[in-house]
């Protein structure tokens, strides 16, 4: 009796530990209302074009499937209609299914064999906040979507395999299929995840998992919404299928980054890896005690496999790696501390509850403490600052100011989302489609597409295809039209690669001036992350009125 | 425990005889490749030998031969240095004898440790260990520039040292007797290998964390037992010996070179990547490779629980390729080498797995499936080709290129002219065996490849300029620490102009590009060179001859009978 009063109190501390971490993450977005990840403000635009009536792919370029601007239509669609702040009703969605997500992977792991364990369920849902608070500045972001939506999906397939009959309610396993199987077609490489996952139990147990279950249905359904949407609009579908996955495998087996070996030479995200292989070996060591252990290490695996392949390093990239680490841990710390409470006396025991909690309750102070000081630092500068009169490169925000007023359009022209994104939604400048962002511009410039003789396997190629249309003729006519009032343009490559194109440069001189440059590498303001040729300025180009 | 005795009778009889005949075919292959390259010796290693042979020759560590790093190697690389001058026999030759020696202590250990616990003895698993260590040396050798980046670097030593610990110690959280004295050797060998850098202490301790998260019973016992002893004694028996160092040695090395190359070798430091993605090193299939088979353990440790630590080491191997941050393909070695045994593991649990499923199956119980030595002659047919294949297309290279007369260095029979290093052919023609010539540049290569190979002497105490970049580096980046050291670029060079004036050299080869840019700054050629004339450029090098010395006679050649 005494023991079970004991550890329910345990678990009330941990919960209401991991509700503190909640709260903390809400604190910083309720009062920074513009700490806002650069892709999940690129897809909030596109949610904003969407709405409005625009059609992906074929009116605005976009480099993955379209779940996570569908996906944001619903904070456009609410901020629109209750005219709240866009950034802001975002991100307070974006939290709600970060509670949702761990308050129904808290329930799924309360119901299994590792229920039994109060600290395992505590430490589970602390796990959980700490997802969207240790990654604060790349929330919403795909990754970290993923996590939220497909979480609750791989506990529940790891609950079917359990030997342990474990009744679900019926709406809630559909849900989560259903979630889920938004979250896989967030990326390409998202699609084998359900199918490793499968492999998986059924390589641990020699079976497959039941696959006459709610959650399967529901996701396969999910599944196919994305395909639906692409064959009910065909013209979208074929743009889509035969122009821009082709480009996205492409982009995605090019090769690094030259420069990339030259930033940040510090041990950077090397920590990611460190912890990655002490949890992968407690993991091992672990195997016995419970099998939640596998698929969340798989998941990991998967991650960071996908962080390496993909060659750009980015903070965002590291969330598929280090979420399902950080679960791991709490599960292999639930053990520990299960461990120590059945073995040892009560002053070692309250010994170790209380270095535990001030241990808990430092990281919590000093991660808020940094989060918040990182943030006050991503406000868009408001100074009365002239940057042509100053003559030194200004940040892109003091020229956006300067030179434009809210409801103008702008384009940024480079290889990442960032600059242009959030700082356009920030300041309510308008977009230019077809370019939200420069995607593909690095592959292109990087395959020379715009040579005379080409080599075979690229004429007729996606890439060609892609320089023809969009960037002779649309991005082109864009400017022709003198549609957006400011253009940043990036130097190097980006630059060299636009200004083959007759038309563009043409264009580019009779109805814009250079005005300045914006330096992008002296900004201390990006979140730490590889952002290819970030070193290099860009030329800010000012409509000609 | 019980999952795995089980399996243990599974392929006995055949892996029992086939597994160490594999073994010896693969470790003979190796042989056979080194002796037909004598002068095949990485750049690296080729400064320890050298380093080794000052040492011979009475001069001190840090004093008369500096480098950066820590005297294990050096001493280590005595043995060798000593067979070379004994047996008259190239100094890369002994070397690579010297490694292959290695080798075979490697797999012969780990028979042995299986034999001494023949209770449990599980073939299949040391054969697959041994086999995948044998065939690795053959991957090794038969590949050029492995060869030279990899083969005797200090991660191979390590690795070759560590596994036969390894298997120790997984017999021993097994609770498995095994003889003192063989615990001792491994222990007292693995001890040295872990040694020659810090971080290749991580192997060890986090396979011991496992094993200790993994038992139960979470006992002290299965520390406290004679390797373990051996190799903490061999580590405090090389932390002290620094004290018995003499007082010039220790403040060169402690004082001076160790916070300088603290501070400094962060010059060759790159992004996490960089080091994801090195094209040359293959880093990013390396990498992806490594996390598939990590994947396959976790879904195959059931039926082979030996996967599990096997996948701690080859974790560590993160640790020491992504701590030491420079992507060089030697600090990528331990994860390579570790991922291929643990591919081979893995694909042999896959294989119990499938013939076990197969062997139910009553048609075939009793038939094909049913013989081992089946799987046995497939397994020895396709090593044998391809050892033999292999060692076949090398001969055929060897024997269609130039070859160079060994006699002219005063040893027996001849090399392949491409196993030489750059810059041969004017040392040959300029210089005797046992002359002093200067290769000044920043990389170890070619500089102490050629020297040692030609038995020409260093003319210099810097056998290559490589700390020079981490110098500069410092003095540019962390003033806090170069203020303790404000001359030190300034001694550096005087110490360059000195043996130059020492020793008197015939030759002097001087990198283009930055060395030389970096030299100029402190007039080098004004004060060293003055004496010396131009003659040629070669390999990015620029040639400098002393004035008034002729050529002595022509590189000695043999050229292939019937080039095809």
């Amino acid at each position: 009796m005494l023991e079970s009063r004991r550890q329910s109190v345990e678990l009330q501390i941990l919960l209401a530990s991991a509700i503190i971490f909640f709260l903390g993450t809400l604190m910083l977005f309720v009062t920074n209302p513009y700490a806002i990840a650069p892709e999940t403000a690129l897809r909030l635009e596109m949610g904003k074009l969407l709405l409005s009536g625009l059609r992906p792919y074929l009116d605005f370029i976009d480099a993955d499937p379209p779940t996570m601007m569908f996906l944001s239509t619903i904070p456009a669609f609410i901020s629109a209609h209750c005219h709240c702040d866009i950034v802001l009703t975002a991100l307070i969605c974006g939290f709600t299914l970060a509670l949702v997500s761990a308050a129904a992977s808290t329930y799924l792991i309360a119901k299994s064999e590792l229920g039994e364990n109060p600290f395992a369920v505590g430490c589970f849902a602390i796990a959980c906040a700490a997802i969207s608070n240790l990654f604060i500045f790349q929330f919403g972001e795909r990754e970290h979507l993923l996590v939220l939506l497909s979480l609750p999906y791989v506990l529940l397939r790891w609950l079917r395999t359990s030997e342990i009959e474990v009744a679900i309610p019926r709406a809630l396993s559909q849900t989560i299929g259903l979630a889920a199987g938004l979250g896989f077609w967030l990326n390409l490489q998202y699609l084998l995840i359900p199918l490793i996952l499968e492999l998986a139990f059924f390589l641990q147990h020699n079976k497959p998992a039941p696959l006459r279950t709610p959650e399967i249905t529901t996701g396969i359904l999910s599944l196919g919404l994305v395909p639906a949407y692409l064959a009910l609009n065909p013209a979208v579908g074929k743009i889509f299928c035969n122009l821009f996955v082709p480009l996205w495998f492409n982009n995605y087996s090019f090769p690094m980054d030259d420069h990339a070996k030259y930033l940040e030479c510090s041990p950077d995200l090397r920590i990611f890896f460190y912890a990655a292989a002490l949890i992968y070996v407690a993991a091992l060591a672990l195997r016995n005690e419970t099998s939640m252990l596998y698929p969340m290490t798989f998941l990991s695996l998967f991650g960071f496999i996908l962080f390496i392949t993909d060659k750009r390093g980015g903070s965002a990239q590291i969330i598929l790696l280090a979420a399902p680490l950080l679960l791991n841990s709490s599960i292999i710390i639930a053990i520990a501390a299960r461990s120590i409470s059945r073995l040892s006396s009560g002053g070692i025991k309250r010994s170790c509850s209380v270095v535990a909690m001030l241990l808990l309750l430092i990281s919590f102070v000093s991660w808020q403490s940094w989060a918040f000081a990182r943030a006050a630092c991503l406000k868009p500068v408001e100074t009365k600052l002239d940057p042509v009169k100053s003559g030194q490169p200004s940040e892109f925000s003091v020229w956006l100011n300067k030179y434009s007023k809210p409801g103008d359009c702008v384009m940024f022209l480079n290889d990442t989302v960032s600059p242009g994104y959030p700082l356009t939604l920030l300041n309510n400048r308008c977009p230019c489609p077809p370019f939200l962002w420069g995607y593909p511009i690095r592959l292109l410039a990087d395959c020379n597409i715009t040579d005379k003789e080409l080599p075979p396997e690229l004429i007729n190629s996606p890439q060609q295809t892609f320089d023809q249309t969009y960037v002779d003729v649309e991005l082109a006519k864009v400017i022709q039209e003198k549609t957006p009032k400011l253009m940043f343009i990036q130097q190097g490559r980006t630059e060299d690669y636009l200004r083959k194109h007759k038309q563009i440069e043409l264009a580019l001189l009779k109805n814009y001036k250079p005005m300045g440059e914006a330096n992008q590498i002296l900004l201390p303001k990006t979140e730490p992350a590889y952002i290819s040729g970030c070193w290099y300025s860009f030329t800010i180009w000012m409509r000609k009125d | 425990m019980a999952e795995q005795t089980n399996k243990n009778a599974l392929g006995f009889n055949t892996w029992k005889i086939f597994g160490p005949a594999l073994t010896t075919a693969a470790l003979l292959a190796v042989l056979f490749i080194i002796l037909i390259h004598p002068m095949r010796i990485g750049f690296d290693q080729a400064k320890y030998m050298i380093m080794a042979d000052m040492l011979w020759h009475g001069k001190t560590l840090y004093v008369d031969i500096i480098d950066l790093n820590p005297p294990l190697i050096c001493y280590i690389s005595l043995i060798p240095s000593l067979a070379s001058a004994l047996f008259n026999i190239p100094a890369s030759l002994a070397f690579s004898l010297f490694i292959w020696t290695l080798s075979v202590y490697c797999v012969c250990m780990l028979y042995a440790l299986m034999l001494k616990a023949k209770e449990q003895a599980n073939w299949l698993l040391v054969n697959t260990l041994a086999l995948s260590i044998a065939s690795y040396e053959f991957i090794l050798v038969s590949n050029r520039l492995r060869f030279l980046f990899e083969w005797g670097q200090r991660e191979h030593i390590f690795m070759l040292t560590y596994w036969p610990f390894f298997l120790l110690r997984f017999l021993r959280w097994k609770k498995l007797a095994v003889s003192p004295w063989l615990a001792i050797l491994v222990g007292a060998i693995a001890g040295c290998g872990m040694c020659l850098k810090p971080y290749f202490f991580i192997p060890a301790i986090l396979t011991e964390l496992y094993w200790l998260i993994q038992s139960r019973q979470r006992q002290i016992r299965p520390f406290l037992k004679v390797e373990m002893a051996t190799v903490a004694a061999v580590a405090a028996l090389y932390t002290l010996h620094f004290k018995l160092l003499s007082a010039a040695e220790q403040h060169a090395y402690f004082d001076m070179l160790m916070p300088l190359t603290i501070s400094g070798y962060k010059f060759f430091e790159r992004s996490t990547m960089y080091l994801c993605n090195y094209n040359f090193t293959c880093s990013e299939d390396v990498l992806v490779h490594s996390l598939c088979c990590a994947a396959l353990t976790f879904a195959f440790v059931r039926v082979e629980p030996f996967l599990a630590p096997l996948c701690a080491v080859m974790f560590s191997s993160y640790f020491i390729y992504f701590i030491q941050g420079k992507g060089f393909p030697l600090h990528l070695f331990p994860l390579n080498q570790s991922t291929f045994i643990l591919q081979n593991m893995t694909l042999i649990a896959l294989y119990k797995t499938i013939r076990e499923q197969v062997a139910s199956a009553s048609l075939f119980q009793k038939k094909l499936l049913g013989k081992n030595w089946f799987e046995g002659i497939i397994a020895i047919a396709a090593l044998i080709m391809w050892l033999g294949n292999s060692c076949w297309q090398d001969f055929k290279q060897e024997i269609s290129t130039n070859q160079f007369d060994l006699t002219s260095i005063g040893y027996k029979g001849k090399a392949s002219i491409d196993d030489l290093a750059p810059l041969a052919k004017p040392i040959l023609e300029y210089t005797n065996v046992g002359d002093y010539v200067a290769i000044i540049g920043e990389a170890t290569e070619p500089n102490a490849g050629t020297i040692l190979q030609l038995r020409r002497k260093s003319a210099t105490r810097h056998i290559d300029l490589t700390m020079l970049g981490p110098f500069r580096y410092v003095h540019d980046n962390v003033p806090e620490v170069w203020q303790k050291f404000p001359n030190q670029l300034n001694d550096f060079i005087d110490q360059l102009v000195q043996d130059l004036k020492d020793t008197s050299p015939t030759l002097v080869f001087l990198q283009n590009g930055q060395t030389t840019e970096w030299l100029g700054e402190y007039k080098f050629s004004q004060r060293s060179l003055q004496n010396y004339e131009k003659i040629g450029e070669e390999n990015y090098f620029t040639i400098y001859k002393k004035k008034g010395c002729d050529k002595l006679g022509e590189m000695r050649l043999f050229f292939p009978v019937a080039p095809k």
